[in-house]
Parts: C-alpha cells; structure tokens; sequence
C-alpha cells in the first residue's frame, strides 16, 4: 500500500518533468536544451527531429519513458556533459555537507526540544528563542553573517570552499562552518517540533500514571514520553529532509563549494534547463527515498504500525 | 496513629473562568486493612481528591490542609520524596487503562517497571516476577502484548497487576467499573479484592454506583459538590441514610426506580452560600441558605445537615 | 467558541504580534514615512548619517527608503501566497474529510504526492522558466504551499463532521454546503490560523531565498533582493554592514513575529482544550 504511494509519486514527479518545459512560454526546445545554446538553423530542425519534438505528444511522452528507463535525463549544453553523471557528481559532495547536520540536527534537536517541552525555566525559555531565531532566519543570511564574521573578520574559516581536489583535513577544515550552520538549522526545526510534541504528551494520561507509579521527573520523559513523542517526528523529519536539503543548496552558494548548490546556481545563471530538471529529479527521488526510510523506521518505533 | 489521614483538605484549580473549589475542608481518616468508598455525582470531586493524595494534580491546582500517611504530611515532602511513596506505599489505578498505559511499551515491560525503579532489581527477575502475577490474574501470554492488542477489561486487568505488584499498604482504585457491564464489574471487584485481600492493603474505592460501594466497603464517604455530606458504616449510610442528598443519590440509581435529583448540580466556581445542596433539598429550612452546616459526628456517623443536629 | 477568547486576551500583548503590525503599518505607509524615493541615486556607499540614517547602496539609494518599500513586496508575497495556500488547503481538506470516500481518496492521494516534492527545489525550476515577477511568484507558491494544511484541516473536519450540531443540521437537510460554511470552518478556523502564520513565513523565506537566487522581481526591490545585491554586487566585502544587516533582520524579526504569534495560539488552543 505505502509503496504504492511511492511509485505513484514518482510517476507523478517524473511526469511532471516531462510536462513543465512543454507548457512552459517559450519554445519547447529552447526550454529542453537550454538558452546558452546558440545552434544554427539547420541544427535545429535536426537536433528537433533527432528529440521527436515534431512528434504528438503521446509519442514523445512514451520516449521520454524509454529514455528515462535508460536513465537518460538529457545533456547539458553548457556544461558539455550528459546531465545524470554531472548531477550525481555534484550530489556526492552535497550529501557529504547535508548528512552529518541531518543526524546531528536530530539529535540535538529532538534531546533539547524534549526537555524545554518537559520544563519550562528561563535556560530553556532562551533556548527556545535562540532556536527560533535560527528557525525564522533564511539559511543563507546566517551563512552570509558567520561567512563575514568568522572568514573574513576572524579569519578562522577560509573564505572559499572549493574543496573537490583538497586532503581530507583540507575537506574538514572547509566543511566545518556549513556543517555548524546545516546542524543548526535543522536542529532548529526538529527542536520547535519536539517540544511541542513533548508539550501534548506531557499531558497525556500515561505519562501521569507513570508518575503514579513512582516515576521521579525526567524519568517519565526519558522512559515513556520520549518514544511516543518521537514518533510524529520521525515522519516530519523526512518531510523536512527537503527544507534541509534545500538549506545546504544555499549555503554551498554562500561558500562556493563544489556540489549541487552551485550547480544549480550556474544552470541558473545560464538558464540550463536539463540540468535545473535532473538536479530537481534527483532531490525528489531522494527526498521519496527518505521518505520511505522514514516509513521503515515508523514502523519499528510504533507497536500499532508494525501489528498492522 | 491512622494509615491515613486527610485533615482539612481543599482544593483550588485556576481556570481562566475564575477559581474552581474542587474540593473543600475534606478530612476522613483511613485503618488499615480498611475499605473506604467516596462515593457522589460526577464531577464533584473525587478524583480530585484521589490524586491530591498523591500530588498528582495539575500545576494549576492549590491544595492546602494535610494528608498524614503514617505520621509523615505527603504535601510537605519534596518530588523526590513523594515519589517514593507513590506507587510503593500508595498506589492508584486509573478510570480509562488503554489510556493510562504507554502504547509503545509491552505489557510486560510496563508491569515489571514499579520493580525496577523502586526496588532497583534485575530486569531478568522482574520481568520473571511480572509474568508471574499476569498468570495469576488470568493475563497469560498477554505480556508480551501491547495496549492495544488487548481488550478494555484485560488492560484493567494489567493495569491492576501494574499498580499492585510492589503490594502498596494503599490502593485506591477511580471509578474501575465505569462502562463495564454487568458481568464485568463483578470481575473487576472481585479481582482487587483478591489482590487488597492477598497484600493486606487498604482500599479507598471511588465510584458512583451505590451497590459497587456497598460490596467493596466497609466505610463510605458521600460527597456533594467538594463536600463530604455524609461518611458512616456503608451499611448503615446505605440503608438508612440521613443526609437529604443522600437519599435523593439513593433514589436516583437505576433499581430503585431512576428518579434523578431535580435541579442541576451546582458551579463549583461559586458554589450556593449556607449547605451547598440548599436549591435542590427538600427538606430544606430558612437557616440552610444562609449559614453552611458543620460536619457533625453522633457515634461515628457523620452528616453535614441542618436538620440532623 | 471560546476558544478565540483567550488567545484574543493575550494576542494584543504578544511583542510578536505587535511587531508583525508594526511592519504591516509601515508597509501600507510607506510612501509617507519613507525620507527618499527608493530609486533616487544621492552618493553611494554612504553609511548612516542624519540625512540617510541607514545609508546608501552602490548605487546610491537610500538604505532605509527601500527597507520601506521592500516590506510591501515582502509581506505582499508572504500573505499572498499564504492567502491563495490556504484557500487550497482549506477547500481540498475541508471536502476530504466532509465527503469522505473516495473524494477522500483521491484528493489525500494527490496531498500525499504533492507534500513529497521538495518545494523550493520545484519553485526554482519554474520560476526559472518564468519571467520573474511579484505577481508569479506569489502564485508558484501559493499553488504548491497548500499540501500540509489540506492534512490538518482534513483531519480537523472529520472529528466536528461528528459532532452533534452537525449530525443536527444534517437530518434537518440543510445543503451540504451550507453545512460546511456555518457549521464546519467556524470550528476548524483555530486550526487553519495559526498554520496561516507559519505559511505567511515560510512564503517569506522562500521568497528571500528566490530573490537571492537571482529569481526575484528586479522592478520590486523586496528585502531578499536587497540582500542579493549586497551579495552580489560587494556589500558584505566592502563591510557595509548597514546595506545587508538590515533587511536581513527585517526577514528575521518578521518571520519571528509570525511563528511566535502561531506558537501562541496553538498553545492557547491546547489550554483550552485541557481546561473543558
Ligand atoms: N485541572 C483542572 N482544572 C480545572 N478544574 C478541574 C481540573 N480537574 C478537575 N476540575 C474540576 O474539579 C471538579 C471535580 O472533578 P473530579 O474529576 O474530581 O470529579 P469526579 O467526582 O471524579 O467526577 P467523575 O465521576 O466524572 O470522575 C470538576 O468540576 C472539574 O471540572
Ligand atoms: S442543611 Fe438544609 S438544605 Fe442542606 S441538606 Fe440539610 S436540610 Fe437540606
Ligand atoms: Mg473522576
């Protein structure tokens, strides 16, 4: 059943794919090759041919399948390389930046937001609002502030990321301040949710019975509350993924660093249409995937799920 | 010295639509191996005063008075303190079981954790000592179970093993029988009888079904409106009662003809001035809405009325 | 309902609501309070001083007029968009959940696919087929904004769809529609408001992250846009910290005002909750 729902938004997804040049202003192959390409006229028509652009659409829709199905996603003019391959390249050094803060965020998030929604005391009323300012705060202003405090007033953090060809201490030492900044922006998001989720299930019935039965404080968090108020987490989390990777998209920017960030930004620059679609195909097959990792894990965690 | 004694115990919750009495100037003294019944319509604070025992109020509540288990004021302790206390000394159980157990933690798990937190055991052995009382109490193989794998009853069954398992001197059981049927209710009564009876504990038994507090107690409390209104043998207050309210409860239960008692029940906000159940009395007299009837004891029979002096 | 009452009480004394009104005020004022036309040139790269009290940009606009105006395309877009989303998301919900069955189904079915698609990602890729303008952009979002509100009313409307009134004024025979209208959104409004708030934010966000991609209106300087040209065109390595800082904290103090007065009122909406 759930994973009837995956394959029907991948579907969906890729279809949309297929539709959004097309219906699109604008000329359907300018807006499938790109406008960085200046061909001439004889090329066009065979370059139209060779993409069954004269073709119903019917037909060209049951190509882009076949071409799909061959993971074919296009090539880039501008970067003189098929998109997939190029795409992938770029993912590797994203995921690199938007892994670590995705596990540290949770963490961080869901342990502090479970206690300032346990206890509410004036440490835990400032962390809220540190947590919400970071929450309120578009993620590549606040990489643009450290990147001016920290790189080019204190100079600790070089100014450039430029790390694909550096050792692995030249990678840390370039990844650190993103990872800092990723890890706080998702931790952010996971806290403002833990804590409320901890909030409503303060008050639930058991939590008072396991008070009841002799539970001292945080022993009722940490032994009852904790499981079922990390439950609704869990899926939101995986939604979240998303916003997260779209954070790390921005801070690569703000740093230069090699990955998807950049690319995008480029094909922007260059209006490099393959490559803004494969690289928004790739984030939402990734986004599904952690989706379905979610599910998995739901699954485990709830009695109720897992019975069914 | 008394197991247990409330002196003077009132209750106060803040609520935005002004300052609920929940209960008031409530003082009743618990043997042991005693069984007690409070008895009274909904909402007039039983509960209330069951889980001021234990502290287990909302952060809204202000309790004054004292409650005296065994020499020592349960409200001046510290958490820590108290927490030590509940579920170990006095236990509780819980109106609505598939609410009141953790729905992501097996039974087993739930019933053998009192074990481990108080007496700091193994959990190989508590585990072993749970699985041992569920058998008793007819839950075999339910332990490995979660809430909602079992039914309301066998969840109340649990729930009971739960609360008993370190035999507390105090077990108080609120409303256990609600919205069982009839065959049930019998069950659940038996049941805890067999678990006080088997601990030697003493029992306050919250209900509103007359003939439950009748073959449960030796002792009852009647409460109207945050008030204890009429408190003697369960016999004695049942079959000959005193109290006006107290007969109108009578005769508002289903087998003596369901005459429900006219008039609403009152705001606890601000509760009729002189005897608190002056606009729906009978029998009432001029002084009854003007001054507030003390509770008055003639040979361990206690009734707040005017016209039992 | 009384639910309203309380957050109503304590509303007017929330600093973020004060603050979020104190930003819509000046957003419709602005040709009156603004010092300068936002797109008069005087000397650049001027820090703050009597005249232009948050100085000038490189090209010699003056800092605090187009923070000024800024805030009418920012806050446009963010309750534009809010505003469109939560129609969607109130309609497609709403009717999930009233009619239930297969118009369940297939309206859930469709939130579902639609709540997976990373949204900023797909903004950027349409956006960037299109002529980048206000107007467009407030519409991208708020067709695509509206998928977790549509779940949360849904599930709103099936718990009041059984509640007695309801249940009444169906074997009376009104219409369904009219069912729905007086009877349904009243008791559902206090969960649509404070997921509103949190719209009108995140549209902000995503609006300041677009204009910082290049994809914003370059005829609406909004806040996001101001903070693209300080990027882009040497701002932040010049040090003029008085040309980024401000609508950087503009977006900040806006979105804050927001997610605090809907943090606000789902709390409240929990006290009452508990209270009855
Ligand atoms: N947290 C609270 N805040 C405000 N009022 C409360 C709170 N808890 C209980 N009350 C009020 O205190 C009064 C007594 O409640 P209590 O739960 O003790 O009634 P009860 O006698 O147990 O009734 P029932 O038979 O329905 O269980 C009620 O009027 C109730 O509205
Ligand atoms: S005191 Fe008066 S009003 Fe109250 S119960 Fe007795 S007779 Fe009735
Ligand atoms: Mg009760």
């Amino acid at each position: 059943m759930n994973l009837a729902r995956y394959v029907i938004s991948l579907f969906v997804i890729l279809s949309l794919n297929f539709a959004i040049p097309r219906a699109m202003p604008g000329d359907t192959m300018t807006n499938l090759l790109g406008e960085d390409v200046i061909l001439s006229d004889d090329l066009v028509q065979e370059i139209r041919r060779e993409m069954g652009l004269d073709l119903p659409l019917r037909e060209q829709y049951i190509i882009y399948w076949k071409e799909i199905l061959r993971m074919n996603l296009g090539y880039s003019y501008h970067f003189h390389s098929p998109v997939l391959p190029l795409v992938l390249e770029r993912m590797k050094w994203t995921l690199l930046l938007a892994a670590p803060p995705v596990i540290i965020g949770a963490l961080l998030g869901t342990l502090l937001g479970a206690l300032a929604g346990w206890r509410d005391s004036p440490s835990t009323r400032l962390q809220t609002f540190i947590f919400l300012t970071i929450y309120s705060t578009p993620p590549y202003f606040l990489a643009l502030l450290s990147l001016y405090i920290f790189g080019f007033h204190l100079g600790w953090v070089p100014m450039k990321g430029f790390y694909s060809t550096g050792s692995a201490g030249n990678i840390i030492h370039h990844i650190m301040l993103p990872v800092i900044l990723m890890s706080l922006f998702s931790a952010s998001r996971n806290y403002m949710i833990m804590r409320g989720s901890v909030i409503q299930e303060r008050r639930s019935l058991y939590a008072l019975y396991a008070r009841a039965k002799g539970l001292y404080d945080s022993q009722i968090l940490f032994r009852h509350l904790f499981r079922n108020a990390i439950l609704p987490i869990i899926t939101l989390i995986a939604l979240d993924f998303g916003f997260i990777f779209s954070g790390a998209l921005f801070i690569e920017m703000v740093f230069s660093m090699h990955g998807m960030g950049n690319l995008i930004y480029s094909a922007l620059m260059y209006r490099d249409y393959p490559v803004l679609q494969g690289s928004f195909l790739i984030i939402t097959i990734m986004v599904i995937t952690a989706n379905m990792i979610a599910d998995a894990l739901y699954g485990l965690l709830d009695p109720r799920v897992r019975g069914r | 010295m008394s197991l247990l004694e409330l002196r003077g115990l009132s209750v106060r919750f803040d609520t935005p639509a002004g300052s609920v009495r929940a209960a008031s100037d409530v003082s009743l003294v618990l043997e042991e191996h005693d069984t007690l019944a409070i008895v009274g319509e909904t909402g007039c604070g039983k509960s209330v005063i069951a889980n001021a025992i234990l502290r287990l109020l909302p952060e809204n509540a202000s309790v004054t008075g004292s409650v005296i288990y065994r020499g020592m004021d349960l409200l001046k302790m510290s958490e820590r303190e108290i927490s030590r206390i509940r579920g170990r000394e006095i236990a509780i159980v819980f109106q609505n079981p598939s609410a009141a157990l953790n729905p992501v933690h097996r039974i087993l798990d739930q019933v053998s954790e009192p074990l481990l937190i108080h007496l700091g055991i193994p959990k190989r052995r508590a585990v072993h000592e749970a699985e041992g009382l569920l058998r008793a109490l007819g839950l075999n193989g339910a332990g490995r179970l979660y809430p909602f794998q079992l039914s309301g009853g066998m969840n109340q069954r649990a729930m009971i093993a739960c609360s008993s398992i370190l035999r507390p001197k105090i077990l108080m059981a609120d409303e256990p029988t609600k919205g069982l049927d009839q065959s049930m209710v019998k069950n659940a009564l038996e049941l805890i009888e067999s678990v006080r009876s088997e601990s030697g504990a003493s029992l306050i038994m919250i209900t509103h079904d007359l003939d439950v507090a009748l073959s449960s107690s030796d002792r009852i409390a009647v409460m109207y409106c945050g008030e204890i209104v009429e408190m003697g043998r369960t016999e004695d207050v049942l079959c000959n009662p005193d109290h006006p309210y107290t007969k109108a409860l009578r005769e508002s239960m289903p087998d003596r003809g369901f005459r429900p008692i006219p008039g609403n029940t009152p705001s606890m906000i601000d509760p009729p001035e002189g005897c608190r159940f002056h606009p729906r009395c009978p029998f009432k007299m001029k002084i009854c809405s003007r001054e507030r009837p003390s509770l008055n004891n003639s040979c361990g029979r206690y009734v707040r009325c005017w016209r039992c002096i | 309902m009384s639910c309203g009452i309380s957050a109503k009480r304590s509303l007017p004394s929330n600093p973020g609501a004060l603050i979020f009104l104190a930003f819509l005020l000046i957003a419709l004022l602005s040709p009156y309070l603004a010092p300068h036309d936002p797109w008069k040139r005087y000397e650049p790269y001027l820090g703050p001083s009597r005249d232009h009290p948050l100085g000038t940009n490189d090209m010699g606009n003056d800092i605090l007029s187009e923070l000024m105006f800024g805030s009418r395309v920012s806050l446009g877009v963010g309750l534009g968009a809010a505003i469109i989303a939560t129609l969607m998301g109130t309609i497609i919900g709403a009717s999930a959940g009233y009619f239930r069955g297969w118009m369940d189904e297939v309206l859930m079915g469709i939130t579902d696919i639609f709540l997976m698609i990373p949204q900023i990602p797909l903004v950027i890729v349409v956006a960037a087929f299109l002529k980048p303008s206000a107007i467009m952009i407030t519409l991208i979002m708020g067709l695509l904004w509206w998928t977790s509100l549509a779940r949360i009313v849904r599930s709103r409307v099936l718990q009041v769809r059984e509640m007695a009134f309801v249940e009444a004024a169906k074997v009376i025979g009104f219409p369904d529609r009219h069912i729905i209208l007086t009877d349904v959104l009243p008791n559902t409004i206090h969960v649509i408001m404070p997921k509103f708030m949190l719209t009108v934010a995140s549209a902000m966000i995503a609006e300041a992250s677009l204009s910082f991609l290049g994809l914003g209106d370059p005829n609406a300087k909004s806040w996001g846009m101001m903070i693209n040209f300080a990027f882009s065109r040497g701002g932040f390595l010049n040090g003029c910290w008085w040309w980024y800082m401000p609508p950087g904290i503009c977006i900040t103090l806006s979105v804050l005002s927001l997610v605090s007065m809907s943090m606000l009122l789902e709390e409240s909406r929990e006290d009452e909750h508990v209270a009855s």
